[in-house]
């Protein structure tokens, strides 16, 4: 042969003509949402909340309905009754926690290990309870996460996490995503997550390098406020400030801190977070997605962290010059973005190949799951 | 004009899609479905819903064994709508959320309603909530905070014994002529050079007052002054009622905007954060107006509550913005009592 095949390539090739991606389409408008958003806002305020089920429902419902994928969308099934026991049950457990707190403020420890114990129920029910509420043609999703690996993920892990410094904080988010998908499930179809540690790992390895000199900064500045108010105790005002002019002179030569720096300093600390945290995500949802099968379909996200980087920082000022009004817009165009970057990759035909309902098992509790509104949602 | 559209009819088992016809039948009482792979169905309307209209999302028909329909032609399910139970409020609602009109009329009430909920609905709820609780509670509240405070802000005092009675003397002649119960209130001396010329009124009923503030005054009038002030927190249980109103509209703020991307929460905090300094200032404004009248019933002039005032600020007036400042500023506070005399 004159020229060499490279057989890989050609595997490729052959893959991306039979199994093309379709991709999801978002079609909600700005002008449109805000319709709904401003009445959701004033009938939740008029009604003290209780219209505030009937504004998720809906909410759900125009974001549902405008994500389309091969021609067909999403449906969210849950009724405004529903979310409103949830709500009206979790309601009640936050006053009398802010009640017994405020009289007795040695209840606080008590309150805080109740909820770290209901935590991992709440977020498994909730979880649950928005799966079986959504369908894609008529389909259920599903969650069966169980309880015990629940409580080791959201109670224990952590635990390790915050004693190791944050040292295990990768490994966590894969035992984590794996737990939410393996469990998960379109029908009878089920989902499979094939990532790995490594992955994560570096994930956040890189997100750490890219917000540790803010990370440094604020420790400086932390330490410095510390030594100050201890060199300042028990002087009058007018040596206060003698003795500050004499510490910001001496320490300035070192670190760049006279007080016309500050400003800038901890605004490029706040940046470069929103940078490390945008890192952070953007490429965790894009492993998340790339190695998640749904029975046999594979799924892809292709979020570029410079578009989402862009849409952040742009949407807060945006959101800050138009006192709130233009959340709605702010909220649409992310979504659009994040979901017209995902694509199914189709096992043969979407219309032959199908999920199947599967009996229904109704679990007590889940909207008082739900209702403490602690439902990671699947990134978007 | 027949009520007649196209759809998707799934049958509640697989997945799979089926494109239909859908109209109303001459009776009007139920949805007749055609279609090549599911022949002819038939569904009385008694058995069905329709899911609210949300914009121009496709509409989904909910059937008998689980069997849905999919409708991109919401204006012709829209005239179903009505027959159906609920189905005006849904018509309703989405008449208020696509009609310009509404929209704008919504937001004006929103901006309106919410101001009104801030600037008097939670301090009325809260004062009702406050008052109809028993002081025991303002007790609490306040419990073990003194022996916090002397920890580290406050160290013994260092004015002599008579100089303490005589001003204790006045203090308890002027809770006398208040309304409120001779062990309601209580004043101690403390010295504090980290915080200076100042006076503290705990929730529990405890005043304490700073040697630097007494020396700072130029008679007992002027430390009287202050004195009423601070008797006037605890006679309206400010502390009490600053919780309250602090921790409902921290709660109303983070609920509303709770719902959205987490990028609003961040923003979520700075008109919080607003919201409580401005009723932060209304307290005192109240307090203020409170120490006016019992210098009047003690037959101090009021004017020496401001004289005392601008001493403590000293310069440090303007240095703040006032929206930004737990009080208000200095030429307010003097102006407001002067207009109280």
């Amino acid at each position: 042969m004159a020229i060499a095949l490279d057989p890989a390539r050609t595997l490729e090739l052959t893959a991306d003509q039979a199994a093309p991606g379709k991709p999801f389409a978002f079609t909600g408008k700005a002008g449109e949402y805000f319709g709904i958003w401003i009445v959701n806002l004033l009938l939740s305020v008029v009604t003290l909340g209780i219209y505030s089920a009937w504004a998720k429902v809906r909410t759900k419902r125009y974001f549902y309905g405008n994500t389309r994928l091969d021609g067909s969308t999403f449906d969210y099934l849950a009724t405004p009754v529903q979310i409103l026991k949830g709500r009206l049950i979790a309601f009640a457990f936050f006053v009398a926690y802010a009640a017994s707190t405020t009289i007795w403020p040695m209840t606080i420890p008590l309150f805080v290990a109740l909820m770290f114990l209901i935590a991992p129920w709440a977020i498994v029910r909730a979880r649950a309870f928005n799966a079986h509420n959504s369908s894609y043609r008529n389909v259920r999703f599903g969650f069966t996460g169980g309880l015990g690996q629940a409580f080791k993920l959201y109670v224990l892990w952590p635990i390790a996490a915050f004693l190791t410094v944050g040292a295990v904080l990768p490994y966590l988010a894969y035992r984590t995503d794996r737990f939410l998908i393996d469990n998960s499930r379109y029908g009878r179809l089920e989902m499979t997550f094939n990532g790995e540690v490594g992955a994560y790992f570096r994930i956040y390895g890189m997100a750490f390098l890219i917000g540790l000199p803010a990370v440094v900064l604020i420790v400086c500045f932390w330490a410095l406020s510390i030594y100050v108010s201890y060199q300042t105790f028990g002087l009058d005002p007018a040596e206060v400030e003698r003795t500050m002019a004499e510490l910001i002179a001496a320490i300035s030569p070192y670190f760049f801190l006279s007080l016309a720096w500050l400003p800038y300093a901890i605004g490029g600390a706040v940046l470069l977070g929103i940078v490390a945290s945008s890192y952070l995500t953007t490429h965790r949802q894009n492993y998340l997605f790339d190695n998640t099968m749904i029975g046999p379909h594979a799924l892809r996200l292709d979020l570029k962290l410079t578009h989402v980087l862009w849409i952040r920082l742009s949407n807060l000022v945006v959101i800050a010059l138009s006192f709130g009004l233009m959340i709605p817009w702010a909220r649409i165009r992310m979504t659009r973005y994040q979901i017209e970057q995902m694509s199914l990759i189709p096992q043969g035909d979407l219309d032959t190949l199908v999920g199947e309902q599967v009996a229904e098992s109704r679990a007590y509790g889940d909207e008082l799951g739900e209702g403490m509104d602690l439902d990671i949602g699947l990134g978007v | 004009m027949p009520l007649a559209f196209a759809g998707s009819f799934f049958d509640g088992v697989s997945s799979r899609r089926h494109s239909v016809q859908v109209e109303l039948d001459e009776d009007g009482k139920a949805l007749v479905i055609k279609g090549q792979e599911v022949g002819e169905l038939c569904f009385p309307l008694t058995l069905i819903k329709v899911a609210p209209r949300v914009g121009d999302t496709p509409r989904f028909i909910y059937l008998e064994n689980g069997a849905s329909l999919e409708v991109s032609e919401n204006d012709v399910v829209d005239r179903l709508v009505p027959s159906l139970p609920g189905g005006r409020f849904h018509l309703a609602q989405h008449r208020m959320e696509s009609k310009l009109r509404w929209v704008l009329a919504m937001l004006a009430l929103t901006i309106a309603f919410g101001w009104a909920t801030i600037e008097y609905g939670v301090p009325y709820l809260a004062k009702k909530a406050a008052f109809a609780l028993p002081r025991e509670v303002d007790e609490m509240l306040g419990d073990g905070a003194l022996a916090a405070l002397d920890g580290f802000l406050f160290e013994p005092t260092t004015l002599d014994a008579e100089e303490r009675a005589g001003l204790r003397r006045r203090f308890v002649d002027m809770v006398g002529r208040s309304d409120l119960e001779a062990d309601r209130v209580q004043l101690v001396f403390r010295a504090s050079p980290v915080m200076g010329a100042n006076a503290l009124a705990l929730p529990s009923g405890i005043i304490i007052m700073t040697d630097e503030l007494v020396r700072l005054a130029e008679h007992e009038d002027e430390v009287l002054a202050v004195l009423a002030h601070e008797i006037g927190h605890i006679r309206h249980r400010h502390s009490l009622r600053s919780v309250l109103q602090n921790s409902t509209v921290a709660l109303a703020i983070a609920s509303l905007t709770g719902d959205l991307a987490s990028l609003t929460s961040i923003s979520a905090a700075l008109p919080t954060m607003l919201v409580q300094l401005k009723y932060s200032r209304g307290f005192e404004l109240e307090a203020d107006d409170y120490a006016v009248a019992m210098m009047h019933e003690t037959g101090i002039e009021p004017t020496e509550l401001g004289e005392i005032l601008l001493r403590m600020t000293g310069g440090a007036d303007g240095k703040i913005p006032d929206y930004l400042s737990t009080h208000p500023g200095s030429e307010e506070r003097m102006k407001r009592i002067r207009e109280g005399m």
